[in-house]
């Protein structure tokens, strides 16, 4: 979700690194709420080798709260027909990553974060492609149809292995060992040097058939934004750090 | 109109509990300490929530009496021996929707270096309310005016940039709000040494199949980051200019006090750092190394003195504690802080 031009996200990077190592097709999505924002991540995506790009353009999406953000996005995915959704958990400006969790519920997938590790089961087959009433849907697609995979998670808790997972929405954990992570050089590659790049695609709520009203929410359920005032006290010595810290 | 709706929110707290070897952790009772502080304000009862394998009588009776001395008014218990793994959503979000169904929350709370990071984004997705990590509690007395909104109970999260901050009044939002809290140690149990009433709930829907969860992980490295996840305090040290750290971690180790963790910042992954939210963060020497932030978290860097051109306010440190040079950084300066620090947590 972005609001502005931003480049493509350390953890969305490693998300698509993670997935393109699997041998799977990578479609990315990017939900936009302020027309006119240049594509920037999505197409450092597409150059890093993304098979697809959508973006969900709506001036709508602006003021969404997550749950109406989840929504709108696991409509767009749900007509993707992708069989799993990455997304870098540390990619949200407020540290939160309440959207994934939304689409998630919407789609009835598993919500899981914290992934260092993705490894396919099964074989990779053509499947039946896009829904064939969006726009660019006679581009067709890859899908990895009856595909699942064993997933590793690290949390504070532990590290984990589960599997055989599918229809599930995974959070690709901040750092970790990462095969075949796309340099920042690559992505900063103007997007011509990639030949034969496929164009990015748009679509907005009205394909979607989804009412705009329904994704405005009356207020924003993260509640109001308001300035901190922190400030930086230097202290020369332990005695006075412990007295500062215990008012 | 608005008053109607204020007044016909359901004031019930739900605090998840994290336990240990069959006991809550530090921060779970500290958690429901701290709900029982504003439930008070807020007239609102509160559930403590802990999801189990199975328990004999006497399990129960261990992990059911701090629970009642730190406060809560019940426990609602989910037994099932899927709750022996890992605290996922897709095993254990199905005994949080039964305790949610049971009683209506306005709140659910998770402890800090617990499960609230995995289950907290996905119970509030599916109760249609917003998720807010690392909140610390605003609360205003009956004489006191207080902020904008209604309530006397708000929630104060920190944004990732450090230069503000939200606020979330539960009776504006209407909706019930998911939050973590920041670890911290309860002063003194704030409840009596009683039977706590614990209600089982038995309407858990079943685990999706074709699913299995298998533990990878060592001993040694599971109890360094229960240690770390449950500390009240923090410690990372950075490295100096040889690539070494800049103090040996195990010299601090040895004498600090319980509730303080430390580590190399180099060590610990980020997301398992993204999974702490201590009270208070001392950090020597400078590193990239970040953990979640509370409002009432407190960043101290014991480093080299900076010169003008280093940005601290990228760092987010609250308090500077400067040395002359690398030599004066030593660990008998820093054991002094520690000696004391753990009485001010």
């Amino acid at each position: 979700m972005v609001r502005s031009a931003l480049p493509l996200h350390p953890s969305d990077r490693r998300a698509l690194a993670l997935s393109l190592a699997t041998g799977a097709e990578v479609v990315v999505v990017e939900a936009v709420g302020r027309r006119g924002s240049a594509p920037t991540a999505i197409s450092a995506a597409l150059d890093a080798g993304a098979g697809q790009a959508w973006r969900l353009v709506d001036t709508a999406l602006q003021r969404a709260d997550a749950q109406a953000t989840g929504f709108a996005l696991a409509s767009a995915l749900d007509r993707l027909e992708v069989d799993l959704i990455l997304f870098g958990d540390d990619a949200d400006p407020d540290g939160i990553g309440d959207v994934p969790a939304c689409i998630a519920h919407q789609m009835g997938a598993l919500y899981v974060t914290g992934a260092t590790e993705l490894k396919v089961r099964g074989t990779t087959t053509p499947a039946t492609g896009l829904g064939t009433d969006l726009p660019g849907a006679d581009r067709g697609a890859s899908r990895a149809a009856e595909t699942c995979v064993d997933l590793t998670i690290e949390t504070n808790l532990g590290v984990h292995r589960l599997g055989p997972l599918t229809n599930a929405v995974v959070g690709v954990a901040p750092d970790g060992a990462w095969p075949g992570v796309p340099t920042r050089e690559e992505h900063e590659r103007p997007s011509h040097e990639r030949p034969g790049r496929p164009p990015v695609q748009v679509i907005s709520l009205d394909d979607l058939s989804i009412d705009p009203a329904r994704v405005r929410r009356r207020q924003d359920g993260r509640g109001v934004i308001e300035p901190s005032s922190r400030v930086l006290v230097t202290l020369q010595s332990a005695l006075a750090v412990i007295g500062l810290l215990r008012r | 109109m608005g008053s109607f709706l204020k007044r016909s929110v359901l004031p019930n707290i739900l605090v998840y509990v994290d336990f240990r070897g069959g006991r809550p952790t530090t921060p779970a009772l500290f958690a429901i300490s701290e709900a029982r502080r504003v439930s008070r304000m807020a007239g609102a009862s509160l559930y403590a929530v802990a999801l189990t394998s199975p328990l004999s009588a006497e399990e129960l009776e261990a992990l059911a009496r701090p629970i009642g001395e730190a406060g809560a008014d019940k426990l609602l218990l989910c037994e099932a021996n899927d709750f022996a793994g890992p605290p996922l959503d897709f095993t254990h979000g199905r005994g949080l929707d039964a305790a949610a169904a049971r009683v209506p929350p306005m709140m659910v709370l998770f402890p800090a270096g617990g499960a609230g990071d995995t289950l907290g984004p996905s119970l509030a997705a599916r109760l249609g309310g917003p998720f807010a990590p690392w909140c610390d509690f605003l609360t205003t007395d009956a004489e006191t005016t207080g902020p904008e909104g209604s309530g006397r109970v708000q929630l104060i999260h920190c944004r990732q940039d450090g230069r503000s901050r939200r606020r979330l009044d539960p009776l504006e939002i209407e909706r019930p709000i998911v939050a973590t809290l920041f670890a911290g140690r309860r002063s003194a149990p704030v409840g009596s040494a009683r039977d706590l009433e614990t209600e089982v709930l038995s309407s858990i829907a079943p685990i999706r199949p074709l699913t299995s969860v298998q533990l990878q992980t060592d001993r040694q490295t599971w109890d360094r980051r229960e240690i770390l996840s449950l500390a009240s305090v923090l410690v990372l040290i950075g490295n100096g200019d040889d690539g070494l750290p800049l103090i040996p971690p195990e010299i601090l180790r040895a004498g600090a006090p319980p509730g303080v963790a430390v580590e190399c910042a180099a060590d610990v992954p980020a997301a398992v750092l993204g999974g702490c939210c201590p009270e208070i963060v001392l950090k020597i020497g400078r590193s990239p190394a970040r953990t979640a932030r509370a409002p009432r978290t407190r960043v101290v860097l014991a480093a080299v003195a900076p010169t003008p051109a280093d940005d601290l306010a990228t760092e987010e440190v609250d308090v500077l504690w400067p040395f002359r040079s690398r030599e004066d950084l030593t660990a008998t300066a820093v054991a002094t802080l520690l000696a004391q620090i753990g009485e001010v947590s």
